[in-house]
């Protein structure tokens, strides 16, 4: 180091020089798309062939007034509506339940993990299954209670939700491992001077385990709303959008405009709502979350 | 209320006995330290008696009342960890009242606690704030005056002040002195620390190894320590022992033969030609020309009105004497040690004192 230069007053070109291989990659697989895909939503653009022309804001126009994408937008929002939250509470509840020693614990911590490493494919075929109304899981039940099998993927208002509750049972390791380790931060002193404080499990998880693991709570949320907004495997493969659309997604429709009916400008467009949309709750969460955030 | 009776309390950890069997009473309002080196199960006893540790054999009791089967919270006693412990989401004032809350306080009754302790312990322009914008020693009070609100029968304090530096540990050591003055509870607090537990305690208690090597106040267990670990353990510089042999025994005087010099000594027991070890605070020790115990000087420590002598006997022993002459011998130099006012303590080939008394204990 030249003499007397505090670290933190090094030559600015060696942090860009270490910076640089991040700044490449972030460039051309994250800025650049972002860009182009601004640049092709602003055209009528083909996906083979070459036939692109300019329209400026046409197909944001055509966005507001297409019926069908209001119908993805809520659908979406509804999906997310429905397993953010759920996701969450549930994860964090297993965590609470499986963290800490014991054999049994050390068993169901793997069990709950390992559906996070089925692929879509897989999960989408079990649940398919199990909900089917000719030989699924549940059609004994109905049987015995002397109710006819429910269709649920072909039900206008059990669909959704159906999907909702696959995409639990596939995505919930995650966050609880993350939140598992969130919880074996939390100093156990903290724990034994609340026993002696004669603190309510309740107040515990209150006033001590929850505002510990704070972070990591906004955190999976987060991820969650990132991760559910896309919202398209599951869709696709257990109703294909079904019944009546009901269960139609953004990306759903995203893709199907732009691979299907190969109308790639206007796909972008949608695709720009659907980032904007992401973007805007996400830090919507961050601000919250950051508010309790004294310095 | 605040009496502590330990019967034959023991723990073990699967196989692994960590505290055989330790009975104890405790007095209200008495000031008890567990002292012993680490791992001797001091903590361990501590956590027993607060419950949060399982108690494997005996019984457990507070204010007269088996508690071995009660939880921690309804022991009635307040623990002082030595990580602090506070809620690092909550300011001073909630984490003081925390406990209160729980207990269903009236909110009238909780603030006028808040605000003794608060005055006690000068923590009222701290209230509002986070615990990691305080000092050390401010959250080492906050976490005392947690343990204060809540008027337990009994303190409990697991080495409060080994996270400070020197100075402060010095100056809360005297804080939480006057606190027991102040409030005449019955506490217990465990240190690795000798001069902790010389200076605060009512009674010492010695653990070896899950033992209770011996019980008593600081200054008996100064000058009569039942056996050399004691005697080892409290006193700063460390006595000297020095290998010797009993020889010349009379009903109660013998001699201590050793690095060919003979002390004088009284005793009780032992036998001619016993193997003892001769114990020798460094401040007994003197110099004089015609003192008998040869040694030569390896280091000098001035510390203004004492000086420490760190020499080596004939047989490759070393010794510590405590001088206040001013004159002062160099590295290197031969000098001859002699034997001052103060008791010659002699421990048998166990490391048991067979050491003669005069008198009642002071």
């Amino acid at each position: 180091m030249s003499g007397g230069g505090s670290p933190g007053r090094r030559a600015p070109g060696t942090a860009f020089l270490f910076l640089a291989p991040f700044f490449a990659i972030y460039a051309v697989f994250l800025v650049y798309p972002l860009f182009k895909g601004f640049w092709i939503s602003l055209h009528d653009w083909e996906l083979a062939g070459g036939y692109r022309e300019y329209i400026g804001f046409l197909n944001y126009q055509d966005l507001w007034t297409d019926k069908l994408f209001w119908r993805t937008i809520r659908n979406t929002l509804l999906f997310v509506a429905m397993t953010v939250p759920t996701m969450t509470l549930l994860a964090l509840m297993l965590a609470l339940a499986v963290h800490g020693t014991g054999r049994l614990k050390a068993i169901l911590r793997s069990v709950f993990f390992m559906s996070s490493v089925f692929s879509v494919t897989v999960v989408t075929l079990v649940w398919s299954m199990v909900l089917s109304a000719d030989q699924g899981l549940l059609v004994p039940l109905w049987n015995a209670l002397g109710i006819k099998p429910v269709n649920f993927l072909a039900h206008p208002l059990l669909a959704m939700p159906s999907i909702a509750l696959a995409t639990l049972w596939w995505g919930v390791g995650l966050p609880m491992a993350l939140f598992l380790a969130a919880l074996g931060q939390v100093p156990q002193e903290l724990y034994e001077a609340a026993e002696l404080d004669h603190a309510s499990r309740w107040s515990v998880l209150r006033r001590i385990t929850l505002p510990s693991i704070r972070h990591t709570l906004l955190l999976v949320v987060v991820l969650q709303i990132i991760g559910q907004f896309q919202i398209f495997g599951q869709a696709q493969l257990m109703t294909q959008g079904g019944p009546a659309n009901r269960t139609r997604t953004l990306v759903q429709y995203i893709y199907d405009t732009g691979f299907r009916d190969w109308q790639v400008g206007y796909a972008s467009a949608m695709a720009m709502a659907l980032f904007l949309l992401m973007f805007g709750f996400s830090m919507l969460q961050l601000w919250l979350g950051r508010k309790g955030d004294d310095a | 209320m605040g009496r502590v009776s330990l019967r034959d309390v023991s723990k073990s950890y699967g196989s692994a006995m960590v505290i055989p069997g330790v009975s104890l009473e405790i007095l209200e309002g008495e000031f008890v330290v567990f002292v012993g080196p680490s791992g001797c199960g001091k903590s361990t006893l501590l956590r027993m008696i607060a419950g949060l540790e399982d108690i494997t054999g005996g019984e457990v009791q507070i204010g007269g009342r088996p508690v071995n089967d009660v939880a921690a919270r309804d022991r009635g006693v307040a623990m002082v960890f030595q990580n602090y412990a506070l809620y690092p989401h909550m300011s001073v004032r909630e984490n003081m009242v925390f406990g209160l809350q729980n207990l269903g306080t009236a909110k009238a009754e909780i603030a006028a606690r808040l605000d003794r302790a608060a005055q006690i312990l000068q923590l009222e322009p701290y209230l509002d704030r986070k615990p990691r914008a305080l000092s050390g020693g401010q959250r080492q009070r906050v976490a005392i005056g947690r343990a204060i609100v809540r008027e337990p029968q009994v303190f409990l304090f697991d080495e409060p002040l080994s996270n400070l530096d020197a100075a402060l540990r010095v100056q809360m050591r005297t804080e939480i002195a006057k606190l027991h003055h102040r409030l005449g509870a019955t506490m217990i607090y465990v240190t690795h620390d000798q001069t902790e537990a010389m200076t605060m305690a009512d009674r010492i208690v010695v653990l070896r190894a899950g033992r209770i090597e011996q019980v008593g106040t600081p200054i008996e267990l100064y000058e009569r320590p039942a056996n050399s670990f004691v005697a080892g353990f409290l006193g700063a510089p460390k006595i000297n022992l020095i290998p010797g042999v009993l020889t010349a025994m009379q009903s109660r005087t013998a001699t201590v033969e050793l690095a060919g010099a003979r002390v004088p000594v009284q005793v009780i027991g032992g036998t001619e030609g016993a193997a003892v070890t001769l114990g020798l605070r460094p401040d007994v020790l003197t110099l004089h020309p015609d003192g008998p115990i040869p040694a030569i000087v390896d280091v000098v420590e001035e510390l203004g009105n004492v000086k420490l002598i760190y020499a080596t006997l004939p047989g490759g022993h070393p010794v510590v004497a405590e001088l206040r002459s001013p004159q002062l011998p160099k590295v290197g130099d031969t000098i001859r040690l002699a034997l001052g006012e103060g008791q010659r303590h002699v421990f048998d080939a166990d490391g048991q004192a067979i050491t003669l008394h005069d008198g009642p204990a002071t």
